[in-house]
C-alpha cells in the first residue's frame, strides 16, 4: 500500500525506444491499468517497475522510496522490491505443489514457520484453493494456476501488485470470473496495483484510472469514464470504446461545455473542452437512424451482433466523406441511404493527428 | 567476459589451434617442409583413398539401412515402434571396436558359433570381414541409426495435409511420393548422410579392429600406427595427416550446411497430425522383415560374441559341457589390466560428465538467457571437438600437453590428458540437451521468484535447478555413455595404468586373447543398453530432442 511515482522514465533497446519519457503517479491503493496496442512499451513500462529492466533515465519510486534512479546510481533488484507480480504464463514452478508454491515468498523471508502456514491457510481460503494444496500445477485448470499465481502474490503482502496480462491465456467465460477476483483482492487489500493489458474493456471494468500508451508514450491517463466520453486525441478515441475520429471545425464559440462544429457543409451540436476543435469523436450510441435526421449517409456494410446491427455508413463528400459507425434493430440492405441525427459527440483539438 | 566461458573457449580452440600450428612449423621457424614431405609420400594417399572408400561405401550402405527404417517406422502403421528404435540404435551406441569383434565372431573359421552347428570354413580359410568390403559394411552399420534419426525427424515433421492437399488435387502414388513427400525429406536424408559420413570418416575401431590385421590403413589408423612408431618428427608427420583428415571431414561438414541452407523447406511440423500410411495386409510381412534386420545387425553378431565369451579356450566350440563363465569372472576379478580399465573408464566416463555438467548449467543459461556474441561464438566453437573426427582431437592434445609451454611438466601419459580431452570432446553433448530445457522453461519463472524475494543462489537452487534437473541428468548419462564408449581418444592418448576399457578390449583381441575381449565387451555392452534403457524409462519426462532416439 504506497504510492508510485514514475518521472521521466525513458528505456532503449538498440535504437528503439520503447519508453519514451514517461511520467505517472498512482496514488496510494489505486487500481492503474496501462492500455495499448502490442509493441506500445506498456510491458516495459511494468517490468521497470518490477526491476526486471532498468531506465535509461529518470526516477521510479513506491511508498517514498527510489527504485531505480540511475543517475544517483540507485537500483534495487526486482527481489528487494516486494512488489507482488502475476504473470500472463501464471510462471508457477512446476516442481512444487500448490502450497509450497504460495508459501513460498514466506520461506525466502525466513517466517516462522507456524506463521507461515497460517498466512497459506488463509491464502488458500480466500482464493479458494485449499481443496488443491498438495497438488501440483500441471494437475490444476488455468483458473486455478491463475488463483494459485495470485494467492503467492496475496501472501506475500505486497506494497504493489503488478499484473502482466494475465487474463490473456484464458477463455471468455473464466475472464469474468477473474476479473472479480481481482477487484476483490484490490478490495481486500488496498494495495496499490498495476495492470497491463490490451483489452479496453478488461482495463474499463477494473481500473480506477487507465493510462492509454502508444509509442513508448502516455497517451491519456485519466478515469474510464473521461477517455470514453472526452478522448484527448484522436489516438485515444479510435482505440477506446467503438468510436469513429472524424475531422471537423468549429461553427460557433464553445458556451458551457458545447458548440457547433462542422462536418463539410452539416452542422452538428456536440460537447467540446476547446474553442478550436480539430476532430470529432463519435461513438454508435450517439449516431441515431431517424427519418427526420439532417444527415444523409450510405450503409456500406451491416453486421449482426446479436439483437442489432453494426452498420457502416458512409458520408457524401460534400459532408466530410467519413465513415461512422451506427447501431439499429431493424435491418437496411447495403446501398441503401439513411438519414442520421447525431446526439452526442466529442469534439477536440488534436493538431498532430494524421488525417482521418 | 563471464568466467565460465574461458574454459569453454580453451577446451574448444587451444588444441585445434595448436595442430595448425604444429602442422606448418618445424623446429622453432615456420615452415611447409612436413607439409610437402608427408603430402608427398603414397602411403597418405593411399591411406585417404581407402577412408573415401569404406567411409563412402559404408554410408551408403546407412542410407538403404536407415532410410528404409525411418519411412517405416516414421510414416506408418508398423507395430511395436519403440521397440524397433531402442533395438536399431544398439548398434550406434556400443563402441565400434565391439561391434567389429563381434561380426568376426559371427563369420570366418575361427567362429565359435558357426563352429557350435558345425557350419565353420575349414582353417586356414580367410576371414572375409578383414577387408576393405568388411569394414564398410560395418561402418555402414555402426552409423545407420544416424541417418536414421535425421530422416525420422524430418519425415514425422511433415504435416499430413500436405499430403492430403496434393491428393485432393489429383496426385496419386509414385507422383505423390516422388513430387511431395521426397523434396520435402531432402533436407533430411542429406543431413543424415553428412553426418553418418564424416562420423565413418573419423570411426577408428572398426578399420583398427579389420583393417589392421589385413594390412589396410585408412587415416585414422595410420596416424595410430605411425604414432607408434615413435621418432623425432613423428608429432609433426601425424598432425598432418590428423590435419588432412580433419580438414575432409570440415569440408563434409561445410558443404552439407551449404546445400540444407538451400534446400531448408521450413517446415515447422507444428499443430497438424504427422504423415500415416495404412500398410494393410503387407504389415506382418513389413514387421518380420524389419525384425529381421535386427536380428542379423544386432542379434546375430551378440550372440557370437557371448558364445566366445563363454568356451574356455579359443579355438573351441561351445558345449553345454564347456560352457564356462572364467573369462567373465577373470577379467572382473582377477586381471590386474580388465579391473584397472573398467575402474578407469567409469572414472574418465564419471568425473567428464560431473564436470561437464556443472561448466555446462551456467553456460546453457547465459547462452540462451543473455546471449552475446561471445556465448554465440562460444556455442559454435563447443561443436568443433565433437564435429571433428577423434584422432584430431587426441593429436592436439598431445602436442598440447607433452610439454606445457614454459614448465617441465607434461601431461602426456597420464589420466589428466584423456579428461581433458574428453571434456573438450564431450562438452557439446552436454550442453545441448541442457540449452533446450532453458529455451523451454518460461523466463517468467525466474522473475516470479524473483519478484517474491528470492536472490540468484536461491533461484539457482530451488527453481532453476530442480526444473533443468532431468535434463542435465539424461546429458549426464549421454556423456558418460559416449566417453565409456570411447576408443578413437584414448586408443592415442593412453599409456601404461591408463588403458581404459576401449584400450583394452582392442589390445586383448589384438594378442589373440579373444576370449576375454569377447567377454570384457559383453560387460560393456549390458551396461550400455542398461543405461540407455534408464533414458528411455525417463524419456517422458525430458524436453523433446534429449533422449536421441526420442522424438
Amino acid at each position: 500500500m504506497a504510492k508510485l511515482i514514475l518521472e521521466n522514465i525513458t528505456k532503449r533497446f538498440g535504437t528503439t525506444t520503447a519508453v519514451d519519457d514517461i511520467s505517472l503517479r498512482a496514488k496510494v491503493g489505486e487500481f492503474i491499468a496501462l492500455l495499448g496496442p502490442s509493441g506500445c512499451g506498456k510491458t516495459t513500462l511494468l517490468r521497470l517497475i518490477a526491476g526486471f529492466e532498468t531506465p535509461d533515465s529518470g526516477r521510479i519510486a513506491l511508498g517514498g522510496q527510489s527504485l531505480a534512479d540511475p543517475a544517483v546510481g540507485i537500483a534495487i533488484p526486482p527481489e528487494d522490491r516486494n512488489l507482488g507480480m502475476v504473470f500472463q504464463s501464471y510462471a508457477l514452478w512446476p516442481h512444487m505443489s500448490v502450497a509450497r508454491n504460495i508459501a513460498y515468498p514466506l520461506e525466502v523471508r525466513r517466517i516462522a514457520k507456524q506463521e507461515r502456514e497460517a498466512r497459506l491457510q488463509a491464502a488458500l481460503q480466500v482464493t479458494g484453493l485449499t481443496q488443491m494444496a498438495n497438488r501440483k500445477p500441471a494437475e490444476l485448470s488455468g483458473g486455478q494456476r491463475q488463483r494459485v499465481a495470485l494467492a503467492r502474490c496475496l501472501v506475500m503482502e505486497p506494497q504493489a501488485v503488478l499484473f502482466d496480462e494475465p487474463l490473456a491465456n484464458l477463455d471468455v467465460h473464466l475472464r469474468a470470473t477473474m476479473q472479480s477476483a481481482f477487484r476483490d483482492l484490490h478490495r481486500q487489500t488496498g494495495a496499490t496495483m498495476v495492470y497491463v493489458t490490451h483489452d479496453q474493456a478488461e482495463a474499463m471494468a477494473l481500473a480506477d484510472r487507465i493510462a492509454v500508451m502508444q509509442d513508448g508514450r502516455i497517451r491519456q491517463f485519466a478515469p474510464p469514464e473521461i477517455l470514453h466520453d472526452e478522448p484527448a486525441n484522436a489516438m485515444v478515441a479510435g482505440f477506446v470504446g467503438q468510436g469513429v475520429v472524424l475531422p471537423v471545425h468549429a461553427a460557433g464559440p464553445c458556451r458551457d461545455g458545447w458548440m457547433d462544429v462542422s462536418l463539410g457543409e452539416h452542422i452538428a451540436r456536440v460537447r467540446s473542452g476547446t474553442p478550436r476543435p480539430t476532430h470529432l469523436s463519435l461513438r454508435p450510441d450517439g449516431v441515431h437512424i431517424d427519418h427526420n435526421g439532417t444527415l444523409p449517409a450510405q450503409v456500406t456494410n451491416a453486421v449482426y451482433l446479436g439483437g442489432k446491427f453494426r452498420l457502416t455508413l458512409q458520408l457524401a463528400p460534400n459532408h466530410g466523406g467519413g465513415t461512422i459507425l451506427a447501431e439499429q434493430r431493424q435491418r437496411y440492405d447495403i446501398g441503401d441511404t439513411v438519414m442520421l441525427n447525431i446526439q452526442d459527440g466529442w469534439a477536440f483539438e488534436d493538431r498532430t493527428a494524421v488525417a482521418v | 567476459m563471464p568466467l565460465v566461458l574461458v574454459p569453454v573457449l580453451a577446451l574448444s580452440l587451444l588444441p585445434i589451434g595448436r595442430l595448425l600450428f604444429e602442422s606448418i612449423s618445424v623446429g622453432d621457424s615456420i615452415g611447409l617442409s612436413h607439409l610437402r614431405e608427408v603430402l608427398g609420400r603414397d602411403s597418405t594417399w593411399r591411406a585417404l583413398r581407402h577412408s573415401l572408400f569404406t567411409a563412402g561405401f559404408g554410408t551408403v550402405i546407412s542410407v538403404i539401412l536407415g532410410g528404409t527404417f525411418a519411412f517405416l517406422v516414421a510414416i506408418t502403421n508398423i507395430r511395436a515402434k519403440a521397440a524397433l528404435v531402442f533395438c536399431l540404435m544398439i548398434p550406434m551406441m556400443i563402441p565400434p571396436q565391439i561391434t567389429a569383434l563381434a561380426w568376426t565372431q559371427v563369420t570366418g573359421p575361427s567362429s565359435v558359433l558357426l563352429k557350435t552347428i558345425g557350419l565353420a570354413p575349414t582353417l586356414g580359410s580367410p576371414q572375409p570381414l578383414y577387408s576393405a568390403w568388411g569394414i564398410a559394411l560395418l561402418l555402414g552399420i555402426q552409423h545407420t541409426s544416424i541417418v536414421f534419426l535425421t530422416l525420422r525427424a524430418n519425415l514425422r515433421a511433415i504435416p499430413s495435409d500436405l499430403v492430403e492437399a496434393a491428393r485432393g488435387a489429383g496426385a496419386r502414388g509414385g507422383r505423390m511420393w516422388l513430387q511431395i513427400v521426397l523434396p520435402l525429406c531432402i533436407p533430411g536424408l542429406v543431413a543424415g548422410t553428412a553426418l553418418a559420413f564424416v562420423t565413418a570418416l573419423g570411426n577408428f575401431g572398426i578399420p583398427a579392429m579389420l583393417g589392421i590385421p589385413a594390412g589396410y590403413s585408412t587415416l585414422p589408423t595410420l596416424i595410430y600406427q605411425r604414432l607408434a612408431g615413435f621418432g623425432p618428427t613423428v608429432l609433426s608427420e601425424v598432425s598432418v595427416l590428423a590435419l588432412l583428415i580433419g580438414l575432409v571431414a570440415l569440408l563434409g561438414i561445410v558443404g552439407y550446411r551449404i546445400v540444407l541452407a538451400r534446400l531448408s523447406t521450413g517446415l515447422s511440423g507444428q499443430g497438424t497430425r504427422a504423415l500415416s500410411l495404412d500398410l494393410g495386409r503387407a504389415r506382418p510381412v513389413v514387421e518380420l522383415t524389419l525384425w529381421a534386420v535386427i536380428t542379423v545387425i544386432l542379434v546375430l553378431p551378440l550372440i557370437a560374441l557371448t558364445a566366445t565369451s563363454l568356451i574356455p579356450a579359443y579355438g573351441l566350440p561351445l558345449t553345454l559341457d564347456n560352457m564356462t563363465w572364467q573369462a567373465w569372472y577373470e577379467a572382473l576379478f582377477r586381471q590386474p589390466v580388465t579391473i584397472r580399465a573398467f575402474r578407469n573408464s567409469f572414472l574418465l566416463a564419471g568425473s567428464a560428465a560431473l564436470v561437464l555438467m556443472m561448466l555446462c548449467i551456467p553456460l546453457a543459461w547465459l547462452s540462451v538467457r543473455r546471449p552475446t556474441r561471445l556465448t554465440r561464438l562460444a556455442d559454435l566453437l563447443a561443436d568443433l571437438p565433437y564435429a571433428l573426427p577423434g584422432v584430431v582431437l587426441a593429436i592436439a592434445c598431445i602436442l598440447l600437453f607433452i610439454r606445457i609451454p614454459s614448465t617441465d611438466w607434461s601431461l602426456y601419459g597420464t589420466f589428466w590428458i584423456i579428461f581433458i580431452a574428453y571434456l573438450a570432446r564431450f562438452l557439446v553433448v552436454m550442453l545441448r540437451p541442457i540449452q533446450s530445457s532453458f529455451v523451454q522453461i518460461d523466463p517468467a519463472m525466474e522473475e516470479a521468484a524473483q519478484a517474491v524475494g528470492a536472490g540468484p543462489m536461491r533461484r539457482l537452487f530451488q527453481i532453476l535447478l530442480p526444473m533443468a534437473a532431468p535434463a542435465a541428468a539424461a546429458g549426464a548419462i549421454l556423456v558418460f555413455l559416449t566417453a565409456f564408449n570411447e576408443l578413437t581418444v584414448s586408443a592415442l592418448l593412453w599409456s601404461s595404468g591408463t588403458q581404459t576399457l576401449g584400450v583394452v578390449i582392442f589390445n586383448l583381441d589384438d594378442s589373440g586373447e579373444t576370449v576375454m575381449a569377447a567377454a570384457v565387451a559383453m560387460m560393456v555392452v549390458l551396461v550400455v543398453v542398461a543405461l540407455m534403457g534408464l533414458l528411455q524409462l525417463t524419456a517422458r519426462r525430458l524436453p523433446s530432442g534429449v533422449v536421441p532416439w526420442q522424438n
